[in-house]
């Protein structure tokens, strides 16, 4: 979906999504932004994402793996759907471009 | 087995969160929980998973959002139209909910601040005022001093291991504080001992604890003292004079700037000063203790007893005995003598907690009312919806949700009204609350919630009962089983209706008495110079004549205690050749002319001779020894109050005359006089109080106050030359001016704000119940229009009609008449118990109560009659 655009924290949730392919779901995702991004961040503001990002079409989802830490339940494992990679790779591109339109003397200059 | 987080967090999970989620989000809090369980602890992991939980309260993991919220959009569509339409009824309900609201909050506001005094000090729960207490069986003296007396006590922390320090503040009376040419009389200006910081919490803006007793003849004033002396400039540095109790002036220096104590402490403070000299501790003074920490106040009160009467012995009957309250504790629950300022009342803390649930109660049960009774148009409502396949839950929950609205709507316009009438409260009152928001938001949304369950699971039960076809045939009110239930509504209506009016015209009444009552001296047109020192009362006899000169100035006169403050000397008095009398009475000591000054009646015998002023002019006495000695040289002659006589065994002032008697306090003992009249009660004090016996004598060393009797006079004027007067004779010294009938009223004057306070609400709860009332009835009457129809159609006539319904509601009203009056007269008993002198419980209250629901009950009658007296009976059966 063009014209679609994600947030800086949805972002970084799809991009952990796609990290973790496999063994995406809530706490896996928590603690590879909490590792990545040192911020501390909610469980209930993930799962709120997640949600989003599944209505808006760039993520899809099953359930899986329930494991006894978990007291039996199932683990809802996320993984990311065609438009999803593609709003990926259009945010990555949109940001080489930007980078490279930056003059280099505004590194070199204080 | 594995720690597991409690379970009824997971019923509540599940109930919130939709299928999807719901599985996946608890596996998350479950791993989550084992992992902080181990590095955190079982307590804090179950707290976080409850605050995890919390959070998925959001609209994104709502429940199939998509139906469930339709449904209550519509609903709330529904309800919305429904109030609309009825706006009559809707306004009663909304009206009487937010009001009662509104005064709930008011009370809570007043209660939170009346049980917040001194909690704020952070030691607060280690702190004991010690006080006095002297008991004589024989003579039946009983005596509670707020303050303590002596120094024997002055070594108690280092008897007691549980008390690690205690702190005197003396010089409590007035204190002239002079600075360069102007003059001050300061109340609340302590003489303490340094250690009063480490007890009690004193903000300081300029200058700190530590240094500021740290070189003699320091003081410490509080910020709105130091804007009084210095305006804008900086008080530190600057030096004073302040006088010592015995009337002498020394010099002090500003070392420290202390923030005013809130207005919710028992001890206000204006300025500081150092006990300077250890052997100052001695004499009355407020004292207090720290306990040391993780000690009891029991062990130290269970020794107490042993240490206080080590060497002493008493005569049997007398006990002395010494008691700690918590410092929390005082405002509401002390009422010993010569308390610093005048505290409140559990009593009046209860009351309001009464008021408030009462008129809660009445809310509630007028919503509920209002809302059944107005079943019936709406059971068509509820048939079809029945039809339509709304099962039972349903509906409870729509109407559960109704009553919410409007619960909701109440309480936001009462949260609303609160917000802007706060100010006027405070100002009413004479003091900002002291908020403490999260008790008080506390207990406002309880309340809130609590109104909201009852009235709405009431109307909720009430309004789903019978079956589809039932309701929609519109029987659900008519038939036998609920009729009694709506008498039984309406009754209680009514019950409410007149209890509330009885009550109010009582206390109304026992309040104009309070203030109408002849007090037994005449109080208009009489000024005082209130709280003179020795000092200046020695020139008492050339102030008189110089004030005599003024014009407007009638009669100049002394007094030890004006009216309006207690005496409570609590002496002895005994009779020569009468041992068997041995009363307690108080002593007030006037000049000649006092009696007559404040129109005092004389029962029998004469005033005080004159010739008891011929005494040599008063020495300059400087110690207590020097004046006891003095005092009780002097010749007597006495004057008692009735009360006094009746105390002595005496029925008639003449036998009186003549008698010799004496009277002692302590070791101060006066000699022997003859008694030579009784004069008729007055109240010294406010009308709670009983009338002590009082004994009256000549004592010019005793006088404190003098009575300034003027004519109606340019107040202003006399003021002034009053001043110029003064100054002439007490060039250093500042005056104080006060109005005798003021003094009196400011004594009442908490008194009166509780009252108006009561008064108040007490009509806003009458006007909810009445209008509860009258909507029911109209309501009910509504719902009978079929009936009505139909017996007129069989023959009657409105005057048989009228006839019918009206021996229905009137032996209605008299069942409630006779449940309400007992009530009213038991409450009302129990509260005018508090006044030594009160009205007697007539039946004005209840006829103008009794009456009030009869016109109510004609009004709606009538209307409703008139309303369809024109219309063709068949139309009203046709309105199907």
């Amino acid at each position: 979906m063009k014209g679609t655009s994600i947030g800086e924290f949805e972002e970084l949730v799809l991009l952990s999504a796609a990290i973790l392919y496999d063994d995406a779901y809530s706490l896996s995702i928590l603690s590879e932004l909490e590792t990545r991004t040192g911020r501390k961040v909610l469980i209930s503001s993930v799962h709120k994402v997640l949600v989003r990002l599944e209505k808006k079409g760039f993520v899809s989802s099953h359930m899986g793996g329930a494991t006894s830490e978990r007291g039996g339940r199932a683990k809802k494992l996320y993984q990311l759907t065609l438009d999803g990679k593609s709003t990926l790779a259009q945010l990555k591109a949109l940001r080489q471009d930007m980078w490279s339109a930056i003059p280099q003397i505004v590194w070199e200059r204080e | 087995m594995k720690a597991s987080p409690p379970n009824w967090m997971f019923w509540f999970l599940r109930k919130i969160c939709h299928e999807d989620l719901a599985e996946a989000v608890e596996g998350d809090l479950i791993a989550l929980f084992s992992e902080r369980s181990t590095t955190k602890g079982r307590r804090l992991a179950s707290f976080l998973f409850l605050l995890d939980t919390l959070q998925f309260l959001q609209p994104f993991s709502f429940k199939t959002s998509h139906h469930y919220r339709m449904i209550y959009k519509t609903y709330l569509l529904i309800i919305l139209r429904n109030m609309a339409r009825k706006k009559f009824i809707t306004a009663i309900n909304i009206l009487g909910m937010t009001l009662a609201i509104v005064i709930s909050m008011a009370i809570y506001a007043y209660v939170i601040h009346e049980m917040s005094y001194d909690r704020y000090h952070t030691k607060s729960d280690r702190i004991y005022r010690m006080t006095y207490r002297y008991e004589n069986d024989k003579t039946g003296y009983d005596i509670h001093w707020a303050r303590m007396n002596g120094k024997w006590f002055n070594n108690l922390p280092e008897e007691f291991h549980e008390i690690s320090s205690l702190v005197r503040f003396q010089s409590f009376r007035e204190r002239d504080v002079i600075i360069e040419e102007e003059k001050f009389r300061e109340k609340h200006a302590y003489a303490i001992d340094k250690d009063v910081f480490s007890l009690f919490d004193y903000v300081f803006i300029k200058g700190n604890a530590q240094s500021a007793f740290a070189s003699p003849y320091s003081t410490v004033l509080t910020e709105s003292t130091a804007k009084r002396y210095f305006g804008d400039l900086d008080p530190i540095g600057k030096q004073l004079r302040i006088s010592a109790d015995n009337g002498d002036k020394e010099s002090y220096m500003v070392t420290a700037i202390i923030q005013d104590p809130p207005p919710n402490t028992h001890l206000p403070v204006t300025l500081f000063t150092e006990i300077q000299k250890p052997e100052d501790r001695d004499g009355w003074a407020y004292s207090y203790i720290l306990l040391a920490q993780y000690s009891g106040i029991e062990s130290v009160e269970e020794r107490m007893p042993d240490y206080l009467n080590e060497g002493h012995t008493y005569p049997d009957g007398e006990r002395l005995t010494v008691h700690f309250m918590p410092v929390s504790d005082i405002h509401l629950h002390s009422h010993a003598s010569r308390e610093i300022v005048p505290n409140g009342d559990y009593t009046y803390v209860l009351v309001f907690c009464a008021v408030a649930i009462f008129l809660l109660t009445i809310a509630t049960v007028n919503f509920a009312n209002l809302n059944t009774i107005q079943s019936l148009s709406r059971s068509k409502e509820i048939g079809l919806r029945k039809v339509m396949g709304a099962q039972t839950p349903q509906l409870k929950m729509y109407f559960f949700l109704e009553a919410f609205t409007l619960s909701g709507i109440s309480a936001i316009a009462a949260t609303i009204l609160f917000i802007f009438t706060c100010k006027y409260l405070e100002i009413f009152m004479g003091y900002a609350f002291i908020f403490n928001w999260q008790m008080f938001a506390f207990w406002t949304g309880f309340t809130v919630v609590c109104v909201t369950l009852v009235s709405a699971t009431m109307s909720a039960q009430l309004l789903t009962k019978g079956n589809a076809s039932e309701s929609l045939r519109g029987n659900a009110f008519s038939d036998n089983k609920t009729i009694p239930f709506r008498r039984v509504l309406i009754g209680i209506q009514f019950i409410m209706a007149m209890l509330l009016v009885s009550c109010t015209i009582i206390i109304q009444r026992q309040f104009q008495f309070t203030l109408n009552k002849d007090l037994g001296f005449d109080k208009e047109q009489i000024m005082v110079l209130t709280n003179n020192s020795l000092n200046i009362m020695r020139s008492y006899e050339s102030l008189s004549q110089r004030l005599r000169q003024i014009p407007g100035i009638m009669e100049i006169s002394a007094i030890s205690e004006i009216p309006s403050v207690p005496i409570k000397d609590m002496g002895q008095v005994s009779v020569a050749g009468k041992p068997e009398i041995n009363i307690s009475a108080d002593l007030l000591n006037v000049d000649i002319n006092t009696l007559e000054v404040m129109n005092v009646k004389v029962l029998a015998g004469e005033n005080l001779p004159f010739r008891l002023k011929n005494r040599q002019e008063l020495p300059e006495l400087k110690s207590q020894k020097e004046i006891k000695e003095y005092v009780m040289l002097q010749e007597r002659a006495y004057l008692i109050n009735k009360s006094a006589m009746k105390a002595m065994g005496w029925q008639t002032p003449e036998e009186v005359l003549g008698e010799r008697m004496s009277w002692s306090i302590g070791n101060i003992e006066l000699k022997k006089g003859p008694i030579l009249g009784v004069i008729e009660d007055f109240h010294q004090e406010s009308l709670k109080e009983k009338i002590d016996p009082l004994v009256i004598t000549y004592e010019p060393v005793w006088f404190r106050h003098v009575l300034v009797k003027t004519s109606a006079a340019d107040k202003f004027q006399l003021h002034n030359a009053m001043e110029q007067a003064w100054d002439e004779l007490f060039p250093d010294l500042p005056m104080q001016l006060g109005y005798l009938d003021q003094e009196y009223d400011d004594l009442y004057n908490a008194e009166k704000k509780q009252l108006q306070l009561i008064s108040a609400f007490t009509g806003i709860a009458i006007f909810i119940a009445f209008l509860g009332l009258y909507g029911m009835i109209a309501f009910a009457l509504k719902t009978r229009t079929k009936e009505l129809a139909i017996r007129r159609i069989l023959g009657s006539n409105w005057g048989q009609v009228i006839h019918l319904l009206g021996k229905e509601y009137f032996a209605l009203a008299g069942i409630s008449t006779l449940i309400s009056i007992p009530l009213a007269w038991w409450m009302m008993s129990s509260w005018l118990g508090n006044y030594a002198y009160r009205v007697e419980i007539s039946g004005i209250g209840f006829a103008l109560a009794v009456l009030a629901v009869i016109i109510i009950l004609i009004a709606s009658l009538s209307f409703h009659v008139h309303k369809h007296r024109n219309m063709n009976p068949a139309e009203d059966l046709r309105s199907e």
